[in-house]
């Protein structure tokens, strides 16, 4: 097990994500795939940082928890006033833009 | 060794669940199917020295942003209902099987005493803090500012909605 190991893991992770991202029919679970985006990204921080030993990249996590947790917030309200809306959280039926 | 085997079978754990992700039409088993991904993230966190990092994924992710998923699932209850009845429930019970046995086979050894699992020499939590707080400072509060603006936007996208009725 070296860096380049869990450098393949988040490829994998980050491109199952971006599947989900683009083929699923539920908002909710488009959003959750984006979190997982942001995790697959984070492991690949973590692999390059296993070859250096400054904790630079390590703060740069941190602030990705935080990223992850405002786009968490701001998303789901968003998808909140869309369900409220339109009755519907499935992105085919959402095509009305005047409201 | 341990520590190759435990890898590998995490990363097949978390490969198996986003798979699920991708095919799941509930968005409670997804939200299931998530909790496992940010869970066996911060386990692989820890398998590679990284403490802090593990329990800070596990505190953030698994605990704070999943309980805001499951929190905001019942606020979309009026939505329409388009899912079947799943069966199968055999097979679904077997994968938390195998979650439930993977965890136990990591407290074994850890009981045991027989091997160590971290390396203490890969992070340093001293020096993390003292770059956080000299070098990052800026970015600290950029951070701060941006959270402070989400649960404001947050609290203005639901508020204004009622107003409208």
């Amino acid at each position: 097990m070296n860096a380049g190991n869990v450098l393949g893991l988040s490829f994998i992770l980050f491109s199952i994500s971006a599947a989900a991202f683009i083929t699923q029919k539920n908002l909710l679970i488009t959003l959750m795939s984006l979190e997982l985006g942001l995790n697959a990204a984070n492991i690949a921080i973590v692999s390059f940082a296993l070859t250096s030993n400054k904790s630079d990249p390590f703060i740069w996590i941190f602030l990705f928890f935080a990223v992850a947790a405002a786009e968490a917030t701001i998303g789901l309200s968003i998808l909140i006033m869309i369900s409220k809306k339109f009755k519907t959280i499935n992105p085919d039926k959402i095509s009305n833009l005047k409201g | 060794m341990i520590r190759e085997l435990l890898f590998y079978s995490f990363s097949a754990i978390m490969i198996l669940a986003s798979l699920y992700l991708l095919f799941s039409k509930n968005p409670v088993k997804a939200a299931f199917a998530m909790f496992v991904v940010f869970f066996f993230t911060g386990l692989i966190y820890i398998i590679l020295g990284l403490h802090f990092i593990g329990a800070v994924q596990i505190i953030i992710y698994a605990g704070a942003i999943m309980s805001l998923f499951i929190v905001a699932l019942p606020a979309m209850s009026n939505v329409e209902d388009e899912q079947k009845k799943e069966e199968g429930i055999k097979t679904k019970s077997l994968f938390s099987y195998a979650i439930a046995f993977m965890l136990l086979a990591t407290l074994i050894p850890l009981s045991l005493n027989s091997y160590r699992v971290v390396n203490p020499q890969s992070f340093n939590i001293k020096d993390f803090a003292m770059v956080l707080f000299s070098k990052y400072w800026l970015q600290i509060e950029i951070i701060s500012m941006i959270l402070l603006a989400a649960v404001a936007a947050a609290y203005m996208f639901l508020s204004v909605r009622e107003e409208a009725k």
